[in-house]
């Protein structure tokens, strides 16, 4: 996406009306614009942890080994999937809308973080988090993703955190299907199949 | 008798001078407040790519709303809830301008923003212009927009509220995000009637 790549270093659009003080981030979404970083950066080792760091990889490698062994059988028996998804479902868009949102209610049965979420119905699929404040609307990227305490359900809802489709193929009409595929900190892989609701009343604005 | 006279008329003059001076005091007060008002000049183009300004909006009231076509949910919902309000008002909506703002100039020329009105009430116009015409603009209603990359590209932050203006251009009140199609109704009949908004 060379064009996006632009328009995200492009100056003149960083702009805030002069009467108005610059709007801050707000200190529970930093920005975060090397948000790729989290794929591949580690910790810096220290040096008399090598070896315990050892084992505890070996046990984590052992630990997906069992885990992975064990995924076919977990979905048969009665212990549950590792995170179960209810009521998802995405807005309808209307037509030449580039972008969509989408919600569903996650409960991991371990702690887990949802990571990423991708979807044929578009290019893209971000984790963003949206609020209005004296009038004004945020929405941020959620870089780190979005923590599931164990056995909590986490809703995502109209104005607050949501998964961003960007760049729609087409518009999500009501009635139609879209499958979104969510990732997880643990590894845990899950394809959904949201329904394509029209708006709802969003909640009136406190 | 004289001196009786004479200090009369320091008294009248001194009471004039307080009188004439109270009320241009009154009137700069008021010409500050009015200053300070959203409103102004603005030069754009239209979603048929016609150039408009303020002039363009003179003789009937406004309602002015600033977004962008990327946004996923305050824009449809406010323009949803603006095209149900224009269809329950019959033909008073005929007597107002509606106005969608457009912050994003880099994606939404004057054919994406028709593409994305052609959604709603056809009597909502779009606006959008240069970078530059988008920031005067914004300057004059004291809107608040600011570009905020992610990891795909960039979103905006933006000034969510309604602005409503007489049909002088003259600033009448703010409707907030979330008045729902009731609440927007019910401000654009004010507006229509020329009365003042309800507070917030």
């Amino acid at each position: 996406m060379d064009i996006d790549r632009r328009n995200l270093l492009d100056g003149p659009g960083l702009v805030t009306a002069a009467a108005n003080p610059p709007i801050r981030p707000s200190t529970r979404s930093r920005p975060r614009p090397d948000a790729r970083r989290r794929f591949h950066q580690q910790p810096a080792p220290r040096a008399g942890e090598a070896r315990s760091r050892l084992m505890t990889k070996l046990s984590h490698i052992l630990f997906a080994t069992l885990a992975l062994a064990a995924a076919p059988l977990a979905a048969a028996t009665a212990a549950g999937p590792a995170v179960q998804a209810t009521d998802a479902w995405c807005r309808a868009t209307p037509t030449g809308a580039l972008a969509g949102g989408c919600f569903v209610t996650l409960t991991a049965a371990r702690a887990d973080r949802l990571v990423a979420v991708s979807s044929p119905a578009s290019n893209h699929g971000e984790i963003h988090t949206m609020e209005v404040v004296d009038g004004v609307m945020r929405m941020r990227q959620l870089a780190d993703g979005i923590e599931l305490p164990a056995g909590q359900p986490v809703a995502l809802r109209p104005g607050a955190r949501h998964l961003m489709l960007i760049g729609l193929k087409g518009p999500l009409q009501a009635g139609d299907h879209v499958a979104l595929t969510l990732r997880f900190q643990s590894g845990t892989q899950m394809t959904l199949q949201a329904e394509v609701r029209a708006a709802p009343r969003p909640a009136r604005a406190s | 008798m004289t001196r009786l006279r004479i200090w009369a008329l320091v008294a009248a003059l001194a009471l004039a001078g307080g009188v004439l001076g109270f009320v241009l005091y009154a009137r700069m007060t008021a010409q500050s407040t009015a200053a300070q008002d959203p409103g102004g000049a603005f030069s754009m183009v239209d979603q048929d790519g016609r150039p408009v300004t303020e002039a363009d909006l003179r003789g009937r009231p406004t309602v002015m709303f600033f977004g962008f076509t990327y946004c996923p949910e305050i824009c449809p919902t406010t323009l949803s809830d603006l095209t149900t309000a224009m269809a329950s008002m019959g033909p008073d909506a005929d007597r107002l301008n509606v106005v969608f703002v457009s912050v994003d100039p880099e994606r939404d020329t004057p054919a994406q923003l028709k593409l994305y009105l052609s959604n709603f009430d056809h009597r909502i116009r779009g606006f959008t212009g240069t970078p530059e015409q988008v920031r005067v603009i914004a300057n004059a209603y004291r809107v608040l927009y600011l570009k905020v990359p992610t990891e795909y590209g960039y979103t905006m932050d933006h000034t969510a509220d309604l602005y409503l203006m007489d049909r002088h251009g003259r600033f009448v009140g703010k409707l907030r995000y979330g008045a729902g199609p009731d609440g927007t109704a019910e401000a654009l009949r004010r507006l229509v009637r020329g009365q003042s908004p309800v507070p917030a």
